[in-house]
């Protein structure tokens, strides 16, 4: 119980802290990532690697897959008559026109220079007005002490308090380490990449831009860092 | 298609979880506040981070990362850490989701002894001296009565763990007690393969998916859920350019991918495939050359007997074990052996035609190649003769034939939906025939494939498994379940004095059997049942005596996996949680009671002296662990020494070495008997299948409707396996009950709902003659009219009421898979998907 500890990147061999290293950039990263709809089979992996990563308790998900579809995993009869189903994963946006940040009476979310929405809880009052103006439904409350299925606490960071609001970081703990979020590491189809929007020629603003890469409600004017690749279109026999 | 407000909203409804959905606020542009860059803590420091695999029944054998802090793991990661980068990261939610399966609240911490009826999971906590001296004084008690053999011992698929799982056939080897089986048990083993290959199985590793140029035909599978890990290799293919067609009764999150899905008639893929084989040959696109060097396509068959023609026919004192060709060349038969593919040097063989051959005795006999047999069965299999049985579009089926072969190469990836039928094995033999006529087997991105179960033995066990060289006796567990058939092989070494006792480990296994209300009466006669398990399942509750198992981030083995050839260890992360242990020191300590001398001779191993002994036996040149120690281990997996890819039957193909390769841990001779002609073998000549009509690929309907009348039983009930399960596991894990809401629904087209007044979320009665339970309907588009879907491993305390869906699969036993009997590998296997059923609102009756 007393072994000596280190900081888990610094525990991992060579090749898995090479998987996850967030590799080129910019001289002045703004950070974001692109989730490929073709590849994504909603899974969940990535939001319960999430809810792993950062000890979210039960009740509550930072991120979720949503079905465009029937219900969870049912498709829907689509325009043509024939059968449709897609899944949209869904954590914070991280938008450069946040909502949340700017309806905060007490200035607890706010940006990070590299474009990462961020929640201070010590500032946080519960007043939930950020709730209220994210137009994505991605911001958790603590209504009560954390629930978990395990007696002891998961994850690699201290829950938040009681009272106060929670969401996505993008696995800002990790990012210090040079370490891609956790949900872009676990995903088991590659679906989610990570890269900084300011990096022209990397990967991720690569495929935004030969995929066209789309918002989420992009009327709404959020600018969101978190882009979706659409799927493809089937092929005829 | 972009993501709009209207589908956007919609799917944040539809979702599992509420989100707040807030309406539509115009956002002003302005920014109100500076950033701010805020020091924030870094990640919790952890003791150590361990590398081990999740090794549940599900073919993954995923590496990941235990992080330990303060003794326990509090988070699991995939370790992304294979050498072939396209194999990174593997692993799925359920895996990572494994914490609350170390700590949850079903975790089973101490050794119980029953104290109330068996099934009323009444127990008190005993010591494990206490619990291994009942266990060992009752086994020798019933070894000495009854016999040793008398004592079933279950165990699960071995590929997930050799040692501990080893440790199972360990044990039957020195005391006798007999062995269960697993893979046809499961209804996995596809008979197809040893039918016509003399494999138990043999498939492409997955990242060979990726190299299917043109076409994917996915048959009965649905990787999208059940094979998460990997299934970004088709989607590598399809970003090439492959097509990708699913072969589906429902719409599965598969078919969601495809370019085509093929909404068959539950059980009736064999047609399909018969069909697409007569569309290759009419359309003259089937490789002959390929049919007649690797098959036994050109081999005479007998006219008057239905066997081949063997040159001891032909000249008196001629081998039994040489067959015949038509030779055109010169006009008369040519002799074919076993000891190379293809012909002599100068030999033509006749493909077709029935030819006058004069015997040794002087009689004279016609006899006609295999394969004109074969295209005799192919003849009526006219696209609209399959549309009728599929229910498919007849243009559809001859599209997707055309589509196939002229696609090289072309893959077949067949799944358990198709296999798990009593005439599963009907279904291979068809496809397999598709995949040779298009010249598709033992070629990179081809093949005819069958992924289920990681029953696959890639390495020498025997020093393991066979102690002093004794090999356990094995009985296929079927006949555990329902006792003998009249029609059982007579090597099956069922024991004299029937069953008096039960070792179950690695399973749930009285929820997770087929036809459970049979076992419960097999059940009922027993002596003794113990049970290992680390969770308290339906199963445990029935144990007169449970001992507590570790979990893999506990103990140490050794795994492997048909789906990619990476030998891996389990390592432990952390001290066994309360009293648990592993199964080999379980083992250890019961024959230690029984027999010291045995024990001390060959139970005082520990895991890594197993594993040693493991890898030197197949560190010889050619040998499956050449070069590979323990120690490289440890830093992380290691490629097995197979090809690269690696793809079964290449070596035949190439170099016209004779089918089969072997199966470990059988004997090569073992199922080289299951093809006497050494060749691929689409005409099989033994009496069953003569007696039968399944010589040649044909289609049976399902056999579940010769038990229940299809008129008075109108719907099929499939039972896939789940993503949110590995069969009956995780499903009390709490973080995914949140997602997916923690009760059985029943899938049911609104046709059939709307005949019986059922809407979504009634508790409605699934029953047929064999069962029932009370589930919850959900009405879907997925679901076509005539099948309902009910995926299988949940528990019976997450039903309304019953033992879970087996109460209604069958048990049926088909005497085709009785011909030849070696365990696992031709074996009964059991066909759980050829169930009918009928389904009305609960309290109707």
């Amino acid at each position: 119980m007393t072994e000596p500890k280190v900081r888990p990147v610094d525990a991992l061999s060579p090749a898995s802290r090479a998987w996850g290293e967030i590799g080129p950039r910019s001289d002045q990263p703004r950070w974001g990532m692109v989730v490929d709809q073709e590849r994504c089979i909603g899974c969940w992996s990535c939001a319960v690697i999430c809810k792993s990563e950062n000890d979210v308790p039960l009740g509550m998900w930072w991120n979720r897959i949503l079905t465009e579809g029937d219900a969870l995993d049912q498709p829907m009869v689509s325009e043509g008559g024939g059968l449709e189903m897609h899944w949209l994963p869904l954590a914070c946006q991280h938008c450069e026109n946040a909502p949340c940040v700017k309806v905060c009476p007490v200035q607890a979310t706010y940006h990070r220079s590299d474009g990462i929405v961020m929640q201070d809880s010590d500032r946080c009052i519960g007043c939930r007005y950020c709730m209220i103006a994210c137009p994505y439904g991605v911001r958790n409350f603590n209504w009560g002490a954390p629930v978990r299925p395990t007696p002891h606490e998961t994850g690699m960071v201290t829950a938040r308090p009681l009272g106060t609001v929670e969401k996505c970081t993008m696995c800002v703990q990790r990012l210090a380490d040079d370490q891609i979020p956790s949900c872009v590491w676990s995903c088991p189809t590659g679906a989610r990449i990570f890269g900084d929007h300011n990096d022209e020629d990397g990967r991720m603003a690569t495929l935004i831009r030969e995929r066209e890469g789309t918002m989420l409600l992009e009327a709404a004017g959020t600018r969101p860092a978190v882009r979706y690749l659409p799927p493809r279109r089937r092929s005829p026999l | 298609m972009g993501v709009d407000r209207r589908t956007f909203l919609k799917g944040a409804a539809a979702g599992a979880v509420a989100g707040t959905a807030a309406g539509l606020l115009p956002v002003t542009a302005a920014p109100v506040q500076a950033a701010r860059d805020y020091e924030v803590p870094g990640s919790l420091p952890v003791d150590r981070v361990v590398r081990t695999t999740c090794s549940p029944n599900c073919t993954g054998s995923c590496g990941q990362l235990a992080f330990v802090r303060d003794g326990v793991v509090v988070k699991v990661q995939q370790a992304a850490d294979y050498p072939d980068a396209a194999y990174n990261p593997r692993g799925c939610m359920k895996g990572l989701s494994y914490v609350n399966q170390i700590y949850g609240a079903d975790r089973i911490l101490k050794p119980l002894i029953r104290t109330g009826e068996r099934g009323s999971g009444e127990f008190r906590e005993a010591t494990w001296d206490e619990v291994l001296d009942k266990v060992a004084g009752s086994l020798t008690d019933i070894g000495t009565k009854y016999g040793w053999d008398s004592i079933h011992v279950f165990g699960q698929v071995p590929g997930s763990g050799y040692v501990q799982k080893g440790a199972n056939y360990r044990a039957c080897a020195l005391l006798g007690m007999t062995h269960g089986t697993s893979f046809d048990f499961n209804g996995d083993l596809p008979m197809g393969m040893p039918i016509t290959f003399g494999v138990q199985n043999a498939e492409h590793e997955a990242k060979d998916w990726a190299n299917s140029r043109f076409l994917l035909l996915l048959v009965g599978s649905n990787p999208v859920e059940t094979r998460i890990p990997d299934v970004h290799f088709i989607f590598d293919a399809v970003e090439q350019g492959a097509k990708l067609v699913v072969i589906d009764p429902s719409f599965s999150p598969t078919a969601a991918k495809a370019d085509a899905h093929l909404r068959i008639r539950p059980g009736t893929d064999a047609a399909l495939a018969l069909a697409m084989c007569r569309q290759v040959l009419e359309d003259g696109a089937a490789d002959e050359a390929f049919m007649a060097t690797y098959t036994d396509a050109a081999l005479l068959v007998r006219a008057d007997t239905g066997v081949r023609l063997r040159e001891a026919d032909l000249v008196t004192g001629g081998d039994e074990a040489k067959f015949a060709c038509w030779d055109t060349a010169t006009g008369k038969p040519a002799i074919v052996g076993t000891e190379r593919l293809g012909f002599a040097e100068g030999v033509r063989p006749a493909m077709a035609g029935t030819w006058s051959v004069t015997l040794a005795d002087g009689s004279v006999i016609g006899a006609t190649p295999g394969y004109a047999l074969v295209r005799t069965e192919l003849d009526r299999w006219t696209p609209d003769a399959a549309a009728e049985v599929t229910g498919l579009d007849p243009e559809l089926i001859v599209r997707v034939a055309r589509a196939f072969a002229s696609a090289k190469p072309a893959a077949i990836l067949m799944g358990g939906g198709s296999n798990h039928w009593y005439h599963g094995d009907l279904t291979g033999r068809a496809f397999a025939l598709l995949a040779a006529l298009t010249g598709n087997i033992g070629v990179s991105g081809g093949g005819f494939s069958v992924y289920v179960g990681q029953y696959k033995v890639r390495v020498d066990t025997s020093p393991w498994w066979s102690p002093g060289g004794t090999k356990a006796h094995v009985v296929p567990s079927i006949y555990f379940v329902r006792g003998r058939t009249e029609t059982m092989h007579p090597d099956v070494p069922y024991p004299e004095q029937g069953w008096h006792a039960l070792v179950c480990t690695f399973a749930n296994m009285f929820v997770q059997a087929m036809d459970v209300n049979r076992l419960h009466e097999t059940l009922a006669g027993l002596d003794l049942i113990v049970v290992v398990d680390h969770q308290m399942t339906e199963t445990v509750k029935w144990a007169d005596v449970v001992l507590p198992a570790t979990t893999w981030y506990e103990k140490t083995d050794l795994t492997a996996t048909p789906l990619h050839p990476f030998l891996q260890l389990q390592q432990a992360a952390i001290d066994p949680v309360g009293e648990s242990r592993s199964e080999l020191s379980m083992w250890r300590e019961i024959v230690r009671r029984i027999d010291p001398a045995k024990a001390a001779e060959f139970f005082e191993m520990d895991e890594e002296e197993a594993i040693e002994a493991i890898l030197a036996a197949g560190d010889v040149p050619g040998g499956p662990t050449e070069g590979i120690t323990l120690e490289m281990l440890q830093a992380g997996p290691v490629r097995l020494n197979v090809r690269d890819p690696d793809v079964p039957f290449a070596t035949q193909i190439e170099t016209l070495v004779p089918f089969p390769p072997r199966s470990l841990p059988a004997p090569l001779a073992a199922t080289a008997a299951f093809i006497p002609t050494a060749r691929i073998e689409f005409y099989k000549e033994e009496a069953r299948f003569r007696d039968l009509g399944e010589t040649v690929p044909t289609y049976k309907p399902p056999f579940d409707d010769t038990v229940h009348d299809p008129k008075a039983w109108p719907l099929t009930l499939l039972t896939p396996h789940s993503k949110w399960r590995i069969h009956s596991s995780y499903a009390n894990n709490e973080w995914l009950a949140e997602i997916h809401g923690g009760r059985p629904e029943v899938f049911i087209s609104a046709e059939d709902a709307f005949a019986r007044n059922i809407e979504t979320g009634d508790e409605i009665r699934v029953f047929n003659t064999r069962g029932e339970v009370v589930a919850w309907a959900h009405v879907t588009p997925a679901e076509q009219q005539g099948s309902v879907t009910l995926y299988e491993g949940w528990w019976p305390r997450q039903f309304k009421s019953g033992k879970g869906v087996n109460e209604l699969t069958s048990s049926a036993v088909n005497p085709i898979h009785e011909v030849h009997f070696v365990g696992n590998m031709w074996s009964p296997s059991t066909g759980w998907k050829d169930c009918r059923c009928e389904i009305e609102k609960a309290g109707q009756a």
